[in-house]
């Protein structure tokens, strides 16, 4: 396995957020986590990416501890709700940001961040700034700026329940096929059930801070809980 | 209704610019005497005088230029990062009511009380111990300043920055800092003229042997030299007018 979470508990005071959460995710594959909002998906994606300590537990990555390993050498990106694009840097410096703090030549920079540009069909807008772009167009940014870098694993943490339907769907169908092209393996959680099932290879629900993960789509959309069944009732019943 | 509005304006530039221009005048009057108008004769003899090796006014304006950079120049980072600090703690509004404390105390009461301190340091009537005296002022008042700027965006900033690979040094010059350029520049001008007209605290501590130009200042007075205390009090009110351009000109524009 790529990815090895193995019991991983948090708590915030006598509140427990995470309780001996576990699971695996193998290279290339995104593993959708479902769940309302405040049952702990952000703190396990904060302590995945180094931002927050477990009380208890150990994160693996390729056969390698990185519970001490800080944030920064982790290697992992966090990609928020909101896409935090640099507002005083333009597109270009914005995707550039990661190659830069890791001193690429500008060569390399350019061409990369270029074919990047291209990839995201962000072409005629490399020299706008944040506040000139749609929605959509910054997620876009902030995905080639975080997925510039190659970073091994990628975090996503409803990036895009602040956009419209009609953008949601067409971002969702953009970070399938980055996902693809570049060979990504990304922990995706969301509220939103048919996002879930779209995104994900793998499938977790998480609730209360615990998590459980299913073998299959098929053992998600029969379970119960994860509320896909009441949704397939409503759809026949109207 | 707009001739009245131009009427307001031209009234509040003139209540501006008069004081300016009269003393102006008292700096360049050779003899002006009741009930003259004007002067009767005018003269830069007075302002050629302060350029003279040793002119007091000139050892005060510079003993101010230096104290008043040096303040800004120390107070302001150091507030930026503490009060950083400061808002990541659970008992962050303790340390802000801390903050506070030195403004609850008269500047001269204050400097009395610490006065003992300076002694034994041996920084009685130094430029250092006037800049440290006034660090106490202008230091907390940059805490209060910067805690209002410490979001939960910033700090998620600095947390996608950690990890795309940045380190400390990195997060703090390529975007900390930039996305706090605007509030930098303000707490920049307001140190350097908290220090600039502070006049209790550096009497007190300087004790006469740091003089600055808000000391000159109120000494011209003291001597009824109307030249040079008119002179000295246009080039005291040089900084903020210089200050006020740079506000309207770099800050208003980037709102």
């Amino acid at each position: 396995m790529f990815i090895k979470i193995d019991h991983i508990s948090k708590s915030f005071g006598s509140q427990q957020i995470l309780q001996d959460v576990s699971l695996q995710l193998r290279a290339h594959d995104t593993l959708s986590i479902l769940g309302k909002s405040g049952c702990g998906k952000t703190t396990l994606l904060k302590i995945i990416a180094g931002l927050l300590q477990p009380d208890n537990g150990d994160i693996i990555i390729n056969d390698i501890l990185i519970n001490d390993t800080i944030a920064s050498k982790r290697d992992i990106v966090y990609i928020f709700q909101e896409p935090l694009l640099f507002p005083h840097l333009n597109v270009f410096d914005n995707i550039a940001f990661g190659l830069k703090l890791r001193s690429h030549k500008v060569p390399h920079i350019n061409e990369t961040v270029s074919e990047m540009i291209n990839e995201l069909q962000l072409n005629g807008h490399e020299n706008k700034m944040p506040d000139q772009l749609s929605g959509g167009q910054k997620q876009r940014v902030a995905f080639g700026r975080a997925i510039i870098i190659k970073p091994k694993l990628l975090l996503l943490d409803e990036p895009f329940g602040n956009l419209d339907t009609e953008t949601r769907a067409t971002m969702q169908v953009l970070f399938k096929q980055i996902c693809g092209t570049f060979g990504i393996t990304s922990l995706f959680v969301t509220h939103d059930l048919k996002e879930a099932l779209l995104m994900g290879d793998k499938f977790g629900y998480m609730e209360h801070g615990n998590l459980k993960i299913f073998d299959n789509k098929n053992a998600f959309i029969n379970d119960t809980v994860t509320g896909v069944q009441d949704e397939i009732d409503f759809w026949k019943n109207l | 209704m707009k001739t009245t509005k131009k009427g307001l304006l031209f009234l509040l530039l003139g209540s501006f610019v008069f004081p300016l221009l009269f003393m102006a005048m008292l700096a360049l009057a050779v003899s002006w005497r009741f009930p003259g108008i004007m002067p009767s004769a005018l003269s830069f003899d007075t302002i050629i005088s302060i350029f003279s090796k040793g002119n007091n006014l000139i050892i005060g304006l510079t003993n101010s230029l230096i104290i008043a950079t040096s303040v800004s120049i120390l107070a302001v980072p150091a507030a930026f990062a503490i009060s950083r600090q400061i808002s990541r703690q659970q008992n962050k509004h303790m340390l802000l009511l801390c903050a506070y404390l030195p403004f609850t105390l008269s500047p001269v009461v204050y400097a009395a009380c610490l006065n003992y301190y300076f002694v034994l340091g041996g920084l009685n009537g130094t430029l250092i111990g006037v800049i440290l005296a006034q660090l106490i002022i202008v230091f907390p008042f940059n805490i209060i300043l910067f805690m209002s700027h410490w979001n939960k965006q910033l700090e998620s900033y600095s947390d996608l920055v950690a990890t795309l690979g940045g380190n400390k040094q990195q997060t703090y010059f390529k975007v900390i800092i930039p996305l706090s350029g605007k509030i930098l520049m303000i707490a920049f001008f307001q140190s350097f003229l908290i220090s600039w007209f502070e006049f209790g605290l550096t009497k007190f501590i300087g004790i006469g042997q740091v003089q600055t130009l808000t000391i000159r200042v109120y000494q011209y007075i003291g001597e009824a030299n109307v030249q040079l205390s008119a002179l000295s009090s246009l080039i005291l009110i040089l900084p903020p007018l210089f200050l006020l351009w740079i506000n309207k000109r770099i800050i208003y524009h980037q709102v």
